[in-house]
C-alpha cells in the first residue's frame, strides 16, 4: 500500500514538474538539437575539430578515439542526450543489449573497426577478465535477464 | 506476463493509431530490417556437432508523425531455428527491446517517453516498461524522473516490480556539471536495490577536465563504487588518468534475485582499486596511436594485475581502417597472465573490377601463461565481404570464422546479412 502511495505521489510530482515545465518556455537551459545539425562526414568523429570549450558541454571529451567505445560509461551517464544526437538506441543495443541472443562481435563480424566486446575466443578469454576485474562483466550481466547467458555453466 | 502483452498490445496500438489515415502521409516513416542466416556446429544435450541454423531478423520503426514533437520508436528481435535439434529449447525466442512514444517539446527542453525503454541517467542501467520525462527547471538546472516495471525481473512474474528513480543535475556551460541521481528496485514487493549517485564533469584551465561517478549502496549504506579520469589535451596528443574504487559487498547484489556468479561476490569483503591512464596521438592526419596501462589490485586477496596494450590505427578514406593492437596481462598469479594479438583490416575502397564492396578482416592471437583445458593458446580468424544494392538501401554481407581455442577444436561458422532500410532519406 505504500509502495503504491509513493508511486501516486511520484506520478503527481511528474506531473506537476511536466507542466511546469511546458508553462516556463522563456528562461529554459540549452536544448540538445534531437539530431546532429551538421550532417557528419563517414569515419570517426573528432568532435573537438568543430566544438570549442565554451559549449553546453565540453565535446572534445565525445572524441571518438579508438578505446572511445572502452571508455564512454561516464559520459554516458551525464549526457545521454548528446549521445542520441548521433545514435539511435538500437546503436546502444548492439553491445548494451544483452538481451540479445548474439554477443555484440557476432551479430557485427564484419564491421571489425568497431572493436565490439567479446571478440574471438572471449569464452576462453572471459575466465581470466572475469577474475580480474568482475564489475564489468556485472555492469552487463548483473541481472536474472542478462545473466542468462551465464546460467549455462555459473548456475 | 499481463505487462509484457501489455507492452506488445500497445506497441502495435500506439503504432497503429500513428499509421491509421491521416497520419501516415503527414510523417516519416523508417523502417530497418536485418535479416541473418547462421551456420555452424554445436553439442545439444543429445547430440554432439548438431547443426546449427538459426535465423535472426532484426526490426527497428521510427515514425515521426506531423504532431511536433511526437513520434513512435520500436525495436525488436526473433530467432528461428532452422536446424533439425533442440539447441534453443531454454532461450527465449524474440524480444521486444524497446518501443515507446516520445514527445519533445524544445522550446521548453521537455522530454517524455511512454512505453518499454532503455535507460542510462545517473545510477540508472535498466530496461523498464514506464515513463521517463526530462525537462529544464529555470537556465541551469535540469531534471529527470522514470518509474515503471523493471524488465529484467519480469522472469519470476511482475507483480509487485517497481523501479523509480531520477536525476537533477545543475550546470554552468563550459565549466561544471553536477548531478544527483536515484534509483530504487522493488521486486516481488520487497526492496531489491537502492542506489544514490553523484557525477561530476568539471572544465578546468588548459583544457584540462575532470569526470567522476560515486554511488552509494542505500541498503548496506556504504559506497559501492567511485570512478573518476582526469583528461587533458595538448596539440596531438589527448591524455586520461582514471581511478576506480569497487566494494563488493556494496557494489554486487546479495538479493534473491542476483545471479551466479556475482551473487557470492557481495559476501566477500573485497575491495578492487584499478588505477591506470591512456596516452592518445592523433599524428600524421591519418594515423592513431594508443597506450595504455592499468593496474589492478585487491584488498583481501593481496595480489593485483597489469595489463598493458598498444595499439597503431591507420585511418583512411570513410571507414577504411587498418589496424593492429598488442596487450599484456601479467601479475602475480600466473593463471591470470596472457598475451593477445589482434590485427584488423576494413576497407571499403576496392577497385571496380572487384565484385563487392568492402572486404573485413580479424585476426586474434591469444597465448596463455597456464593452459585452459590442456590448450595453451587461441587462434581466430574472420573473413567478410559486403556490397550495397537499390541506392544503399540494402547491404547483403557474408563472413566465415574459424576459431581454434580451449573451448573448440576447430570451428567453423559463416553468416549471412541481409540490412533493409525502408524511407531513410
Amino acid at each position: 500500500m505504500f509502495g503504491k502511495m509513493k508511486f501516486v505521489v511520484g506520478l503527481l510530482f511528474l506531473t506537476l514538474l511536466f507542466v511546469y515545465a511546458c508553462a516556463s518556455k522563456q528562461g529554459s537551459g540549452y536544448v540538445f538539437p534531437s539530431i546532429h545539425p551538421e550532417e557528419l562526414e563517414p569515419g570517426r568523429p573528432v568532435c573537438s575539430d568543430c566544438h570549442d570549450e565554451s559549449d553546453r558541454i565540453v565535446y572534445s571529451r565525445f572524441n571518438h578515439t579508438v578505446t572511445f567505445a572502452d571508455n564512454h560509461r561516464l559520459l554516458a551517464y551525464q549526457y545521454e542526450q548528446a549521445c542520441s544526437m548521433c545514435h539511435q538506441q538500437r546503436f546502444c543495443d548492439d553491445c548494451h543489449g544483452v538481451r540479445l541472443e548474439e554477443k555484440p562481435s557476432d551479430r557485427n563480424r564484419t564491421s571489425t573497426f568497431r572493436r565490439t566486446p567479446h571478440r574471438g575466443d572471449y569464452l576462453a578469454r572471459h575466465r581470466i577478465d572475469g577474475r580480474v576485474d568482475p564489475t564489468s562483466c556485472f555492469r552487463c550481466h548483473g541481472n536474472p535477464k542478462t545473466a542468462e547467458t551465464c546460467a549455462p555453466c555459473h548456475g | 506476463m499481463k505487462i509484457d502483452k501489455f507492452v506488445t498490445v500497445f506497441s502495435c496500438f500506439a503504432v497503429g493509431c500513428l499509421f491509421a489515415p491521416g497520419w501516415v502521409d503527414a510523417g516519416a516513416l523508417e523502417i530497418t530490417s536485418e535479416s541473418s542466416l547462421a551456420l555452424y556446429e554445436r553439442d545439444t544435450g543429445t547430440d554432439s556437432d548438431s547443426t546449427l541454423v538459426p535465423f535472426y531478423e532484426y526490426l527497428g520503426v521510427n515514425y515521426t508523425t506531423d504532431v511536433e514533437g511526437l513520434s513512435f520508436h520500436g525495436y525488436a528481435w526473433g530467432r528461428l531455428n532452422l536446424g533439425d535439434n533442440d539447441y534453443y529449447r531454454d532461450e527465449s525466442d524474440g524480444e521486444l527491446l524497446y518501443g515507446y512514444l516520445k514527445y519533445r517539446l524544445d522550446t521548453a527542453n521537455v522530454g517524455m517517453k511512454l512505453g518499454r525503454q532503455h535507460l542510462f541517467s545517473g545510477v540508472a542501467n535498466a530496461s523498464l516498461d514506464g515513463v521517463s520525462m526530462r525537462a529544464a527547471l529555470g537556465t541551469n538546472f535540469d531534471i529527470s524522473l522514470y518509474g515503471g516495471s523493471p524488465v529484467a525481473l519480469a522472469e519470476d512474474g511482475r507483480s509487485g516490480d517497481s523501479i523509480l528513480g531520477g536525476r537533477i543535475s545543475n550546470y554552468l556551460p563550459g565549466l561544471y556539471e553536477l548531478g544527483l541521481s536515484y534509483k530504487k528496485i522493488r521486486n516481488d514487493s520487497t526492496d531489491d536495490d537502492e542506489k544514490l549517485g553523484l557525477d561530476i564533469s568539471l572544465n578546468l584551465p588548459y583544457t584540462i577536465g575532470l569526470n567522476g561517478f560515486s554511488s552509494l549502496n542505500m541498503v548496506t549504506d556504504s559506497w559501492a563504487e567511485h570512478s573518476y579520469e582526469l583528461q587533458a589535451r595538448a596539440g596531438a596528443f589527448q591524455v586520461r588518468y582514471f581511478l576506480q574504487l569497487f566494494q563488493y559487498d556494496d557494489y554486487f547484489s546479495s538479493s534473491k534475485e542476483s545471479p551466479n556468479p556475482f551473487k557470492f561476490l557481495a559476501g566477500s569483503g573485497e575491495e578492487l582499486t584499478i588505477i591506470g591512464a591512456e596516452v592518445d596521438w592523433f599524428g600524421a592526419e591519418s594515423y592513431e596511436v594508443n597506450v595504455k596501462a592499468k593496474n589492478i589490485d585487491y584488498d583481501l586477496r593481496g595480489d593485483s594485475s597489469t595489463y598493458i596494450s598498444g595499439m597503431v590505427i591507420k585511418h583512411l578514406e570513410d571507414m577504411c581502417q587498418v589496424g593492429l593492437e598488442l596487450g599484456v596481462m601479467a601479475g602475480d598469479t600466473s593463471e591470470n597472465d596472457y598475451l593477445i594479438g589482434r590485427a584488423f583490416v576494413y576497407w571499403d575502397k576496392l577497385p571496380e573490377s572487384i565484385p563487392v564492396e568492402f572486404i573485413s578482416t580479424d585476426l586474434i592471437l591469444v597465448g596463455y601463461d597456464e593452459d585452459i583445458y590442456g590448450q595453451s593458446n587461441s587462434t581466430f580468424v574472420s573473413l567478410g565481404a559486403g556490397k550495397t544494392f537499390l541506392d544503399k538501401a540494402l547491404a547483403l554481407k557474408f563472413s566465415l570464422d574459424y576459431s581454434k581455442d580451449p573451448y573448440f577444436d576447430n570451428d567453423f561458422r559463416s553468416k549471412l546479412v541481409a540490412e533493409y532500410t525502408f524511407g531513410k532519406e
